[in-house]
């Protein structure tokens, strides 16, 4: 047990702890949303304060489909924070921005116009994947600091030319993987860190599904087709691959701190044939070093098992997930209980098995041997959702030249093996992943 | 929202019906994450924990549907209440079956209760609460509120043809069904929900119905009902069903609660506030069971 790191902890989420937290492996507006939910008072002083002495950020929005319009509801909850412009070509979606951002957002259907206008700081980009770059680029070099979607980007080639243009422009560059900014992601690994599961040799994940995931066209209008089943196509997508499973080998790299040495896997268009030209099931297994695999899978005909990542260790067993209430962890039946002990308060039955459910708010206050909340606290559990933390992160960095903590080396890791593994599935063969690979 | 939602869309194109239905039940799922009482990390969530301290911004979606909640309130005479959530929690029904309170308990709890306890800025679009233990709780719209949107969004695809419930105690008509003028929606009879009491045609209306018989507990032979008076924060006695149709589903499903609080000569007096909806009431009768339903304004509604 580290107690260095529990004194951090403490410090960081008992008043006065803000500073430390820059120095610390937590994002900041994960500290402050985990201090709001042990101490929501302190934390609205404290807000107050930090909204109050907000300067305006002016941000624009390049992509305003389904996503961009969920990170933009999540910044416009942020004091300070105005949505001035947005880019995109595709009327109902500029319409449905707009009821996001305001009246008094500019609409451009050409997003290098819109880069044009000095007065923008910043701006986000949830485009079709194939775009994420040369937008990312043009933004950077117009001094925009970018907040980009995952995957990062179509090509490694262009993955790290995101890289260098970020290095030698000096502006900000955040990928959008959310769980980076996760409370309960940060709770997990540091679990993982204390060593409660042991030695982590195998990880599983997967991101199942039961539909198409083709999106109804309206009229059944051929023309918008591609626009708006961009998934579904190999010149704007890299399919289920960077579409779910970039998010889930993200948190295996993270929790690792390792990147993968090889890949093979076999992937199909069984199910679907629609058209498309990407994968509608894949299935993969990475090697990192010290022999540890990722067996990931992404399906499109059952549901079962939804999403979710499952660390495997020799005294334990970790699940996360993104799906709230779901991450939970088990003890092997080898390992001492003592470990497991002090969580004993979240315990429930999982099929013929015990195991504990993992919450960041409550567990956080458990492993430091205090008293629950019990029922006084309405949720004992953080009350922001990982988009917004990651978006209120990246508006602060935007504030304070601070850099991103997911940054595109990040993205870039993730770009790698993505491509690798389609590559290894068309190829039916194993693909090595070299350190020159990562290397910008 | 813990809710069951269905959708039926007529057309002659299966495969993009399929699509269309897939992509618009994800809708709620979507609404879930933002409005939800039981995940922490909801807007709801986060507003309850944070507004009794600070002001807090909401979306601008949000926002709207908050102050549409409380127009509502208004013009029931509190009878409906977004900002319920301290009685609904008194009451035990926020995760469990519920049980009776101590007078006391009550009391307190409606010193939690109201709109009035909100303040609201619509420059900034933020809401800060009058006191520690306010709970906005927008169960009784939010179900609601999701028709509207999924309906909202199969017009924007093309579909002309669709029946869309929540929970089947709302209910959203578009157009209506291939071979006739309007969808015929049947009502339960409130002592036996196999038995039907009425038929209502609906083209482009919702229609939602709040009774004693969908969620209640029972102590020493009485029983009590989820919907809470939250002006004297007791559960609301007098009517066995209130059916509500209107335009939008997301006021049918807070006028519904409205109405069967109100009674009839509450919801006469909505009606010439607001005249923009019609209504059916079951009134329970001096020894129990149900009266003779009463309309309230224009009501496609066939008895029997
Ligand atoms: N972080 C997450 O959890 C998460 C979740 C979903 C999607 N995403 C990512 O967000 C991105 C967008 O996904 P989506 O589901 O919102 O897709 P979408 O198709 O709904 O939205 C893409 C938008 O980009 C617009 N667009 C296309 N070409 C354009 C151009 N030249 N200029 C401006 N706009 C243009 C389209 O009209 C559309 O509105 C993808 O990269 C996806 O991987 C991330």
């Amino acid at each position: 047990m580290n107690d260095e790191q529990n004194v951090s902890r403490r410090d960081l989420l008992r008043g006065g702890g803000m500073a430390a937290a820059l120095s610390l492996t937590l994002p900041p507006s994960v500290a402050r949303a985990m201090l709001a939910a042990q101490d929501p008072k302190a934390a609205a002083e404290e807000a107050a304060k930090a909204a109050r002495n907000a300067t305006p950020v002016r941000l624009a929005w390049i992509g305003s489909g389904v996503q961009g319009q969920n990170d933009m509801k999540q910044l416009v909850k942020l004091p300070g924070v105005e949505i001035v412009a947005i880019a995109d070509i595709y009327e109902p979606h500029i319409e449905a921005a707009r009821k996001i951002a305001g009246p008094n957002c500019e609409v451009f259907r050409d997003y290098r116009k819109l880069l044009e206008r000095k007065d923008i700081q910043a701006v986000g980009i949830a485009t079709p994947l194939y775009l994420h770059a040369p937008i990312a680029i043009d933004a950077m070099n117009a001094r925009k600091a970018v907040y980009c979607e995952k995957m990062m980007a179509y090509t490694v080639d262009q993955a790290k030319d995101m890289v260098r243009t970020a290095e030698r422009t000096g502006a900000l560059l955040q990928v959008g993987h959310q769980r980076r900014y996760s409370p309960d992601y940060h709770h997990a690994l540091d679990l993982v860190k204390k060593g409660y599961f042991g030695e982590l040799t195998h990880v599983r994940a997967q991101w199942n599904r039961n539909g198409s995931w083709r999106r109804a066209v309206p009229g059944n209008d051929p023309k918008l087709e591609r626009l708006l089943n961009w998934r579904l196509y190999r010149s704007y997508s890299r399919g289920l691959m960077a579409e779910l499973g970039s998010h889930q080998i993200d948190v295996t790299n993270w929790f690792t701190g390792l990147h993968p040495t090889a890949v093979v896997g076999i992937g199909g268009i069984d199910h679907y044939k629609d058209g498309r030209e990407v994968f509608d099931n894949v299935q993969v297994v990475f090697e990192y070093p010290g022999g540890l695999k990722l067996c990931y899978q992404s399906i499109q005909t059952n549901a079962y098992d939804d999403f979710s990542e499952q660390f495997m260790g020799t005294k334990g067993t970790l699940i996360v997930s993104e799906a709230s209430g779901r991450s939970m962890m088990f003890r092997e039946s080898s390992a001492e209980d003592f470990e497991f002990a002090k969580f004993s308060q979240n315990k429930q039955k999982v099929g013929r098995r015990t195991g504990i459910l993992l919450d960041a708010g409550a567990t956080t206050r458990q492993d430091k041997r205090e008293r629950t909340a019990g029922t006084a606290l309405a949720n004992s559990g953080v009350s922001k959702n990982n988009w917004a933390l990651a978006l209120e992160d990246w508006v602060d960095c935007v504030r304070t030249g601070r850099k991103p903590f997911c940054d595109g080396r990040i993205g870039l890791a993730d770009t790698v093996c993505v491509i690798a593994a389609n590559e290894a599935m068309e190829r039916g063969s194993r693909v090595r992943l070299t350190d020159e690979m990562f290397k910008v | 929202m813990g809710t069951e939602f269905e959708v039926l869309l007529v057309g002659p194109d299966r495969g993009f019906l399929e699509d269309a239905a897939a992509q618009v039940l994800e809708e709620p799922v979507r609404l879930e994450e933002q409005l939800s009482h039981y995940r922490p990390d909801s807007d709801i969530s986060d507003l309850n924990l944070r507004a009794p301290h600070e002001s807090v911004r909401l979306e601008p979606l949000l926002y709207d549907l908050l102050t549409r909640a409380m127009r509502l309130a208004a013009a029931s005479e509190g009878a409906f209440d977004p900002a319920c959530g301290a009685l609904i929690r008194c009451w035990g029904f926020f995760r469990g079956r519920g049980r009776l309170p101590e007078a006391d308990a009550v009391r307190e709890a409606l010193l939690h209760t109201g709109c009035g306890l909100l303040t609201l800025d619509p420059v900034h679009r933020s809401v800060r609460f009058g006191r520690e233990g306010v709970q906005v709780h927008l169960g009784a719209v939010g179900k609601g509120y999701a028709l509207d949107c999924m309906a909202d969004q199969l017009r924007a695809l093309g579909v002309q043809s669709a029946l869309l419930h929540g929970g089947t105690s709302s209910v959203y008509a578009l157009g209506g069904p291939a071979d006739g003028e309007s969808w015929e929606v049947g009502l339960c009879h409130p002592d036996d929900r196999e038995r039907r009491l009425g038929v209502v045609q609906l083209r482009d209306r919702a229609l939602s119905t709040s009774g004693d018989y969908e969620q209640f507990f029972e102590v020493e032979g009485r029983r009590y009902s989820h919907i809470l008076d939250p002006r004297t924060g007791y559960p609301a006695g007098g009517v066995r069903s209130a059916t509500v149709v209107a335009a939008s589903a997301a006021d049918t499903d807070a006028l519904s609660t409205a109405a069967f609080v109100l009674g009839v000569e509450g919801t006469r007096r909505l009606h010439t506030r607001a005249p923009g909806f019609a209504a059916v009431l079951i009134p329970e009768a001096p020894g129990g069971g149900c009266d003779i339903a009463v309309r309230i304004g224009d009501i496609a509604l066939e008895l029997g």
